[in-house]
C-alpha cells in the first residue's frame, strides 16, 4: 500500500519527503541531544547545593553565637534582637536537615546536628535568660557549655561538609565523565546519522536516475540502429517512469515500421528483379530475332514495295500475300519489347497462317473459335506464333493426313486460355516435361522460324504473370496430336 | 525477435523504498539507544543523592577509642548486623568526623544528638561517669563494652570478667612453667593505665590461684609485675615495650598483653631484639598477625575474645531494655585460648576462605 503509493509519487514529491524525513530525524536527535546536555548541565550546577547549604548552616550558626556572645557582653537590645533573628533563621535553616534514623552515615550526621543543635538553642535560651536575671554563675556555666556544643556542632557541620564535598565531587565526575561521553556519543550520532542520511540519499538518486541511465543508454543503442531494446522495469509512476514507458512504445512502434517498410522494400526489389529478368528475356528474345533474320526494316519496306509493285501489276494474290508478309514482319519490329493484345495476337497467327498457306499451297488447315470478349485483354507479344510455329513445324509436317490446327481462345474464372491444337505426330510424357521445365534445347531452329522457342515464351509468360502455371501441353500419344494451352489472368 | 536488456545496476522502487525504511528503522533504533543511554547516566548521577535509605526504629551509638582498630571493627559489624535484625541503626560515632575526639567528647555528643542507646568503651574515669549519668538521666541506655565504668549509672556491662581472664592466662603460664621447668617465674602484665585497681587485682589474683591450685605450683609462685601504659598518648605503647626490652638485665620470662596492640608491639620488639624463645608472650585477640606468630610460636600462645558475641549482645542488652525498662547488668563474654595447632587451622581457614572470594 505504502511502496505502491510511493512508487507512483513524482519525483518531487519523493525528493521533497526524504529531505524532510532525513531532516527531522537530525533536528529530532539534535534536540534530544541538547535536552539531555542541558538537564545534565543544570545538574552539574546542582552539585554542590548541599555544600552551600551546609555553608550557610555554619555561617548562621556562627552568627547565632555571635549574637549570643555580643548580648552576654553588651545586654544591648540590638544584640538581643540580632540573637532572636539569627535564633530565627537557624532554625529555619535547621527544618531542612534529616531527622529520621537512616541507614546512610551523612545523613545521621544531619540528625545529629539537628539534636545537637536543638540542645544547643535550648542551651544559648537558657544561657540569655540567666543574663536577664543576671544570675552570673549561670548564664557563664551555660554559655561555655553552649560553646562546647557549638564546636561540636560546627565540627559535625564541617566534616559532613568534607564527606558530602567528596560524595559532590563524584557525582561531579560521573557527570563531567558523562559529559564527555555524551559528547563524543553525539558526536558518534550525528556522524552515524549523517552517514545513514548519505546512503538513504544516495540510494534513493540512484533509483532515480538508474532508470534515466538505462533510458539513455536504450536512446543510445537506438541511435547506433539496434532497435531490439527493452527497458527493465518502468513500473514506477513517477515521470521517469512515464517517459521510460513511453519510449518504450515510441521504441516498438518503430521497430514495427521498419519491419513494414524492410517487407515493401523486399516486395519492390523482388518486382525489380523479375523486372530485370523480363527484360533480359525480351533481350534474349530480340537478339534471337536479329540473329534469325535479316534486316526487317530492309525486308519489310522491300515487302512493302513489292505489294506496291504486285497491285500495280494487277496481282492482287500476290499483293495479299506480300501485305500478309509484311504485316508479319512489321509486328515482329513493333510488338517485340511491349505487351500487346489477344486480338493482335491472333491476327499475327492469321497472318503467319496465310503465309504458309501460300507457302505450303493450303496443306493446313487453320480453324479458330474466339471469344470476341477478351480480345482487347492485354497479353505478352509474341506468345502465340511461336506456338503455333511450333505445331507446324513438330506437330503437323510430314505427316501423311491432311493437317489440322485449331485455335481456342475462351475466358474462365478469372484467366484467359488461348489453346492451339493439332493433329499432328504428338508426343511423349517426357517430352511434355521437358518443354515445360525449358530442359529442351531446341537446337534445330530452321530458317523458317522466327527464332523464338517455346522455351522462351514460358519463360516470359511466368515472369510476366508471376504463376508456374502458363502452360499446359497435352497429348494423348504418337500420332494423336497435342494441344498448348496458355494460361494468363484476365486483369493484368 | 529477442529484445535486449539494457544493462546496468537496477534497483527497483520496492527495494529502494525497503532501504529507506531500514535507515529509518535504524536510526530510531540508535535514538533509542541514545534515550536509554542518557536516562541511565542521569539516573546513576541522581542515585548519590536521590537514593532511598532504609529507616530504623532505633539510633545507637557506638564509641569506642581508635587503638585496637581492628578489634573494634569486628566488635561494630557483629553489633550492626544484630542491629539490622532489631531494626537499629548502630553509628561508629566519630569515625567520619574530621576532628580526632576522645572518647569523653565523643560521649557529649551522643548526648547533646538525643540518640536512643549509646555503647561505649573508654577509659573510666570522673568525666566519663558524669557524662553516662547524664546521658542515662536523659533517657539514653548505655553499654560499657569490655572495660566497666563501674561508678556509673550504666544499664549493663558486655566484657570478658577480668578473673576468668587472669584465669585463663594462670592456665597458660602455669603450662609454660612447667614446660620451661620455670622458678618462680617473673611476669610482666601490660595494662593500660585507664584500668581500674580492681580489675588489675583480679587478674593477678586469678594467676595466682592458679599456681596454689596446681600441685606444682606450690612454692613457685611467680614473680608479678603490672606495667601501666600510658593510654592517653598515642604512641606510648610501642615505646614502654621497647623500654622493657632494652632493659636486657631485668627482662621478664612472661610478658603478658591485655589488649591487641600490646600483643603486637610485644612481639615485634621480641623479634627486633632477638628475644624470641627467650620472652614467652601471652597475646590478646587474634588478628592476622597475631595468629601467624603464634603459629610461628614467637607468640606462646593468645586469648581470643569472641567479637560476634560481644557485639550482638551490646544489642540485645539495650533493646531488652528499651522494650522492658531493665536489662541484666552484666553479660560475660567467652574467651578461647588459641595456640600454635589451633592459629594454624585458622589462618588455613582464613586463607580458604579467601581464596573462595
Amino acid at each position: 500500500m505504502l511502496v505502491t503509493k510511493w512508487n507512483n509519487a513524482s519525483i518531487q514529491i519523493k525528493l521533497t519527503v526524504s529531505f524532510t524525513f532525513t531532516l527531522i530525524i537530525i533536528l529530532v536527535m539534535n534536540l534530544f541531544m541538547y535536552v539531555n546536555i542541558n538537564s545534565m548541565t543544570s545538574r552539574v550546577d546542582e552539585v554542590y547545593v548541599s555544600n552551600v547549604n551546609l555553608n550557610e548552616l555554619s555561617e548562621a550558626l556562627q552568627v547565632l553565637h555571635e549574637s549570643v556572645r555580643g548580648y552576654l557582653d553588651t545586654k544591648s537590645s540590638d544584640s538581643l534582637d540580632s540573637y532572636y533573628r539569627a535564633d530565627q533563621e537557624y532554625r529555619e535553616l535547621l527544618e531542612g536537615l534529616n531527622q529520621r534514623v537512616v541507614n546512610n552515615r551523612m545523613k545521621i550526621t544531619e540528625k545529629n546536628i539537628k539534636a545537637q543543635s536543638e540542645t544547643y538553642l535550648e542551651t544559648i535560651y537558657e544561657t540569655v535568660q540567666a543574663k536577664r536575671g543576671r544570675n552570673v554563675e549561670r548564664y557563664k556555666t551555660y554559655y561555655d557549655e553552649a560553646t562546647e556544643i557549638y564546636g561540636d556542632i560546627q565540627n559535625c557541620i564541617y566534616s559532613l561538609n568534607n564527606e558530602q564535598f567528596k560524595n559532590n565531587s563524584g557525582s561531579y565526575m560521573i557527570l563531567l565523565s558523562s559529559l564527555r561521553y555524551m559528547e563524543i556519543i553525539s558526536t558518534v550520532i550525528l556522524a552515524m546519522i549523517g552517514c545513514i542520511n548519505l546512503v538513504m540519499v544516495f540510494m534513493l538518486t540512484r533509483n532515480m536516475t538508474s532508470p534515466l541511465i538505462k533510458l539513455s543508454k536504450a536512446a543510445n543503442e537506438v541511435a547506433e540502429g539496434n532497435f531490439n531494446v527493452e527497458i527493465e522495469d518502468t513500473e514506477s509512476g513517477d515521470e521517469i517512469g512515464i517517459v521510460s514507458r513511453a519510449f518504450q512504445k515510441m521504441v516498438t512502434s518503430i521497430q514495427i515500421y521498419i519491419q513494414e517498410i524492410k517487407n515493401s522494400m523486399e516486395r519492390e526489389s523482388r518486382m525489380k528483379e523479375k523486372e530485370l529478368l523480363m527484360e533480359s528475356s525480351m533481350r534474349e528474345a530480340q537478339l534471337m530475332t536479329l540473329q534469325a533474320q535479316i534486316n526487317p526494316h530492309f525486308l519489310f519496306n522491300t515487302l512493302n514495295a513489292g505489294a506496291q509493285l504486285a497491285m500495280m501489276e494487277g496481282a492482287d494474290k500476290t499483293t495479299e500475300f506480300i501485305e500478309n508478309m509484311a504485316d508479319f514482319f512489321r509486328y515482329n519490329i513493333k510488338k517485340m519489347n511491349q505487351d500487346t493484345t489477344v486480338g493482335e495476337e491472333v491476327q499475327l497467327v492469321d497472318n503467319y497462317i496465310y503465309i504458309l498457306n501460300v507457302r505450303f499451297t493450303g496443306e493446313i488447315h487453320f480453324e479458330k473459335e474466339i471469344d470476341e470478349k477478351v480480345l482487347e485483354v492485354k497479353v505478352p507479344s509474341m506468345i502465340l506464333q511461336p506456338i503455333v510455329e511450333n505445331a507446324v513445324n513438330y506437330g503437323i509436317r510430314n505427316i501423311g493426313r491432311e493437317g489440322k490446327i485449331k485455335l481456342t481462345v475462351y475466358r474462365k474464372d478469372k484467366f484467359i486460355y488461348l489453346s492451339v491444337w493439332d493433329n499432328g505426330i504428338g508426343m511423349s510424357e517426357e517430352k511434355i516435361s521437358q518443354i515445360l521445365k525449358g530442359e529442351l534445347k531446341e537446337v534445330d531452329l530452321k530458317s523458317n522460324s522466327n527464332g523464338i522457342g517455346l522455351g522462351n515464351v514460358i519463360e516470359r509468360l511466368k515472369l510476366y504473370t508471376g504463376r508456374e502455371d502458363v502452360m499446359e501441353i497435352k497429348s494423348a500419344g504418337k500420332d494423336e496430336g497435342s494441344e498448348f494451352t496458355v494460361k494468363v489472368p484476365a486483369h493484368i | 525477435m529477442k529484445k535486449e536488456t539494457i544493462p546496468g545496476k537496477n534497483i527497483s522502487a520496492n527495494r529502494a523504498f525497503r532501504i529507506m525504511l531500514t535507515g529509518f528503522i535504524i536510526m530510531l533504533f540508535v535514538a533509542l539507544f541514545c534515550a536509554v543511554y542518557f536516562s541511565v547516566k542521569m539516573k546513576q548521577v541522581s542515585e548519590a543523592d536521590a537514593r532511598t535509605y532504609e529507616i530504623y526504629d532505633m539510633h545507637y551509638v557506638f564509641i569506642a577509642d581508635n587503638a585496637e582498630k581492628e578489634f573494634w571493627n569486628e566488635v561494630y559489624a557483629a553489633a550492626v548486623e544484630e542491629g539490622e535484625k532489631e531494626n537499629v541503626y548502630v553509628e561508629r560515632l566519630g569515625e567520619n568526623l574530621n576532628v580526632n575526639y576522645q572518647t569523653e567528647d565523643l560521649l557529649r555528643i551522643a548526648n547533646n544528638s538525643s540518640v536512643d542507646g549509646i555503647i561505649f568503651c573508654g577509659e573510666d574515669n570522673e568525666e566519663t561517669v558524669k557524662l553516662i549519668n547524664e546521658a542515662v538521666h536523659k533517657g539514653i541506655a548505655v553499654v560499657s563494652l569490655r572495660q566497666d565504668i563501674e561508678d556509673s549509672e550504666r544499664q549493663c556491662f558486655v566484657g570478658v570478667n577480668s578473673y576468668d581472664l587472669g584465669l585463663e592466662y594462670g592456665k597458660q603460664i602455669l603450662e609454660l612453667a612447667q614446660q620451661e621447668e620455670m622458678l618462680n617465674p617473673r611476669i610482666c602484665i601490660l595494662a593500660d593505665n585507664t584500668m581500674s585497681e580492681s580489675k588489675q587485682n583480679l587478674i593477678t589474683f586469678a594467676i595466682r590461684d592458679c599456681f596454689s591450685e596446681a600441685e606444682q605450683g606450690e612454692g613457685n609462685l611467680p614473680e608479678m609485675e603490672i606495667r601501666k601504659i600510658d593510654a592517653s598518648d598515642a604512641f606510648s605503647a610501642e615505646e614502654a615495650i621497647r623500654d622493657i626490652f632494652m632493659d636486657s638485665q631485668n627482662l621478664p620470662d612472661i610478658m603478658v598483653c591485655l589488649n591487641s596492640v600490646y600483643t603486637q608491639c610485644t612481639y615485634q620488639a621480641a623479634v627486633d631484639y632477638n628475644r624470641v624463645g627467650e620472652v614467652k608472650i601471652l597475646g590478646y585477640y587474634s588478628t592476622d598477625a597475631i595468629l601467624d606468630a603464634v603459629e610461628k610460636r614467637i607468640i606462646y600462645s593468645t586469648v581470643q575474645i569472641d567479637t560476634q558475641e560481644m557485639g550482638s549482645q551490646c544489642i540485645r542488652a539495650l533493646t531488652e531494655y528499651h522494650e522492658s525498662g531493665y536489662t541484666s547488668s552484666y553479660v560475660p563474654i567467652s574467651t578461647q585460648v588459641i595456640g600454635s595447632a589451633e592459629a594454624k587451622r585458622l589462618l588455613q581457614e582464613a586463607e580458604v576462605e579467601d581464596a573462595g572470594n
